[in-house]
């Protein structure tokens, strides 16, 4: 059964430091495909950390893959561009 | 520091272990310490959560971590008091 | 005071995204493994500060503003006092842990309400975490950013 501690509160960690994101044309661009990137780089990351606190329901680690998805939400919710 | 202070002070440590050493082989010092609430910590910390160490810092001794929390703000408080002075001021 | 080569600014930010998120699960399995607050607050910390350094203080991607700092420290700091109220009003002492009742005196409502979703049952201590978190991340930023901006004001001064 999933544990949905790390799910919910992961996200709302996410959402909460990912609004402060701001990216700014003057300087390298980060297109989509860069954050597509990003987000394949966290999925091999939380693979291979494994099921992080000793939980037995998923292989991977619920809380890292959460939190970086909450960043995402939040960067495109209250994203600011300079 | 000069020789004579680094030699003083290596001389004064390993004197101190050796007449502790000493007096607990010939007085058995060990068993005359009281555990105190030790023995409860023991038997009812790993009923709460698996890891002993939050247990008692967060559990146990929940209100000294409140202070150390007011420690962090007093020590950023005095780094910004001390460095900025009006100098940056900006509300964004 | 930026570090400005391109290969650094390229390379930053998804190494920062990568460490607030190992961040954030230290906090969330602080309860199980070693870790906790304190701990994941300082890596959330060290990945803004990578991000500030690598671009200078005008132009980083992730950059904190007044208002946010204060309102995160406060959220921090006002949490915990609320949780040892919760614990005084219900079972009689102040950050009584209302999870796991050692005296017995909370019902079982109270409880239900305030259980984190977990196979564990640690009361409040998850909830803890995460405001230390927050507070201890939010302070080590600040001084970071108030001596980068300190420079940057120096070396335009001359």
């Amino acid at each position: 059964m999933l544990s949905l501690g790390p799910i919910i509160f992961g996200l709302i960690l996410g959402l909460v430091i990912g609004s402060q994101i701001k990216l700014n044309v003057s300087d390298t661009r980060f297109t989509l495909a860069a954050f597509i990137i990003i987000l394949i780089a966290g999925i091999i990351v939380a693979w291979q950390s494994g099921n992080f606190p000793f939980y037995t329901d998923l292989p991977v680690s619920t809380a890292f893959l959460s939190a970086l998805i909450g960043i995402f939400v939040g960067k495109l919710i209250f994203a600011r561009s300079k | 520091m000069s020789k004579a202070t680094i030699r003083n002070l290596l001389a004064a440590v390993l004197t101190a272990l050796f007449s502790v050493t000493l007096i607990d082989a010939i007085f058995n010092i060990s068993n005359m310490i009281n555990p105190g609430v030790s023995n409860i910590y023991n038997a009812l910390g790993t009923q709460i959560a698996p890891n002993m160490v939050t247990v008692v810092i967060f559990d146990f001794r929940a209100y000294d971590t409140l202070g150390e929390s007011i420690i962090l703000l007093t020590a950023g408080l005095v780094v910004l008091l001390i460095f900025g002075r009006g100098l940056l001021g900006d509300k964004r | 005071m930026s570090q400005g080569s391109v290969i650094l600014k390229l390379i930053s930010l998804p190494i920062s995204i990568i460490l607030i998120c190992l961040g954030i699960m230290t906090i969330l399995g602080g309860h199980i493994t070693p870790g906790g607050g304190f701990q994941g607050g300082a890596m959330i910390a060290s990945g803004i500060i990578l991000s500030i350094l690598v671009y200078g203080i005008g132009n980083s991607p992730l950059e904190l503003s007044h208002t946010y700092i204060e309102v995160l420290e406060s959220v921090g700091a006002l949490g915990f006092v609320i949780f040892g109220l919760i614990g005084l009003f219900v079972g009689g002492f102040f950050l009584y842990n209302v999870g796991a009742d050692l005296l017995n005196v909370v019902p079982q409502s109270i409880q239900n309400v305030l259980h984190y979703p977990d196979v564990t049952n640690a009361g409040i201590i998850p909830y803890l975490n995460i405001f230390v978190g927050l507070k201890v991340f939010v302070g080590l930023t600040s001084i970071v950013i108030a001596f980068a901006g300190f420079k940057k004001l120096t070396e335009e001064g001359e």
